[in-house]
């Protein structure tokens, strides 16, 4: 039943954390416990570990075929919207091999090669070049890549709850696809109101929107911030379509896209609801636990 | 009240002058002395929150220790405790509940700090340290306190940031209903209740509605 500790990825260097002397898993005693071997329905996955990344090309491959692109021309100007976080789950390669197939993907189908990838940072100014350089993003790319964060020029975002601010750089596209994940990160159920919206606020909006979102609204209310982003006619005017990598407490459930961002969140909230919550379960079970966070980027 | 060890060194001869550090310091400590072409920094001013340095693309700043003034505080005893009060009313804070995460900074010191003179989010971070930790999850308190305090957004013309005191409260209610009918699950009615009932304002502007 118990395997020997998989070993973690190394760990990114960076200026905003001091590494650990060593890694919770080298420790004498770790093991690793398949989720599946609790709860089998939560087996199912197309990674968890290792350096076979091809399940994840194949994936987005398999899940772009259904998306409409014919909006993207071969003079247009597409950027790829990722997300900080993402490049911390399961050692970060997942999402860029998901990043650099939907980039194939729509240059196959469209014939446009002024595809851009925008990393966005949190809020160290450093954030979006380490991780560039940490996963050779600008090889990836071809130098078709740009940082961006909340400090950035913002843009005025007409929305139904008033006006919110994005920001300029990573809107100035013709298009946009919004290439993000589910990884709940945060466990509690109020985060999980329209997860997949998540970014609109807190990654591609200004410093004070992100303010607001936290701080202005409460729990339930301020996810419906995003929604308002997103609806906005100033966003529909460039949005494409969303691709997500969907977790599970397995690894990586899947590849997910839809040009209907809510019809997504609502197999995303399922999908999470019945993983995720038998997890939180357990941990509520048990007596007494140690959580070791060695590697969280802002841990 | 924080606690400052360090104060940021600019290397004139690093600095190009892009006055980057200038336009994300939260407490306008940064400046450009347009004669000499060069930054200086406000000791005064500064709350070690260490942004400018990382923001550097030239690398030009260091952080010394400080050798005085380490801490920063709003003594509010000496003030009017109603004109707090009603200030922190208007926004539907408690005077001693704190309104920043990172330095658990509480509303009536950053009310207390307007009473003081301050007039824009730059001068209330720099007399209480509020926004040195994340920077960000504070800020739209501040523009809400100093509009409760009745600071003129013209008085605020040489901040870098845009004036966002966005409030659920500013949906009309006509729009709010239509929302909630539209997506229940996210309660917007049901928690922008609750916001005007800690402000003592009703639904439609009078009374506690339950809605």
């Amino acid at each position: 039943m118990y395997e020997q500790a998989i070993q973690p990825r190394p760990l990114m260097q960076s200026v905003y954390q001091s590494p650990p002397r060593k890694r919770a898993a080298s420790y004498p005693g770790f093991v690793s416990l398949a989720v599946g071997s609790l709860f089998p329905e939560i087996s199912e996955n197309i990674y968890c570990y290792g350096d076979d990344y091809s399940a994840i090309r194949q994936s987005t491959y398999q899940t772009l075929e259904n998306i409409d692109m014919d909006m993207i021309k071969p003079d247009h100007r597409v950027h790829l919207l990722a997300s900080e976080h993402g490049f911390s789950i399961l050692g970060g390669r997942p999402y860029c091999e998901m990043l650099g197939a939907i980039r194939d993907v729509i240059r196959e189908r469209t014939g446009c090669e002024n595809i851009y990838l925008g990393v966005a940072g949190y809020r160290g100014f450093r954030e979006s070049e380490e991780v560039i350089e940490a996963f050779q993003l600008d090889e990836l790319f071809d130098g078709k890549l740009f940082e961006f964060g909340p400090y950035d020029k913002g843009v005025a975002i007409e929305t139904e709850v008033g006006t919110l601010y994005g920001i300029k750089k990573a809107y100035d596209a013709d298009w946009i696809v919004h290439s993000y994940y589910d990884d709940p990160r945060e466990m509690y159920f109020h985060r999980f109101l329209g997860r997949s919206f998540k970014a609109f606020i807190m990654s591609y909006a200004r410093l004070e929107s992100r303010s607001a979102y936290h701080y202005s609204y409460k729990n339930r209310s301020c996810n419906f911030l995003p929604v308002a982003i997103y609806r906005s006619p100033f966003v529909q005017e460039r949005y494409t379509f969303s691709c997500m990598m969907r977790m599970s407490p397995a690894g990586i459930l899947t590849i997910d896209a839809d040009n209907d961002l809510f019809a997504l969140d609502r197999r995303i909230t399922r999908g999470q609801l019945e993983r995720f919550g038998k997890i939180q379960q357990l941990f509520e079970s048990i007596d007494a636990c140690i959580a070791v966070i060695d590697g969280g980027r802002w841990a | 009240m924080i606690v400052r060890e360090y104060v940021p060194g600019i290397e004139d001869t690093a600095c190009k002058v892009c006055r980057k550090c200038e336009e994300i310091c939260p407490a306008a400590a940064i400046t450009l002395v347009k004669d000499d072409k060069r930054m200086v920094v406000d000791g005064e001013r500064c709350i070690d929150c260490q942004r400018c340095m990382d923001a550097c693309p030239e690398n030009a700043i260091t952080m010394l220790p400080r050798t005085a003034d380490y801490a920063l505080s709003v003594e509010v005893s000496e003030l009017d405790q109603e004109e707090i009060r009603a200030i922190c009313r208007k926004v539907g804070l408690a005077p001693g509940e704190a309104i920043c995460a990172c330095t658990f900074i509480t509303a009536q010191e950053m009310a207390g700090a307007i009473l003081k003179g301050a007039k824009t989010p730059e001068d209330v971070c720099a007399m209480t340290g509020v926004r040195r930790g994340c920077g960000i999850y504070c800020l739209v308190n501040i523009f809400k306190i100093l509009d409760a305090a009745g600071v003129k957004p013209e008085e605020r013309v040489k901040s870098h940031l845009y004036h966002h005191p966005l409030s659920p409260l500013d949906i009309p209610d006509d729009r709010l209903k239509k929302i909630d009918a539209e997506f229940p699950q996210y309660r917007l009615l049901e928690d922008v209740s609750m916001v005007r009932r800690a402000r003592g304002i009703g639904i439609n502007g009078g009374g506690n509605d339950h809605v």
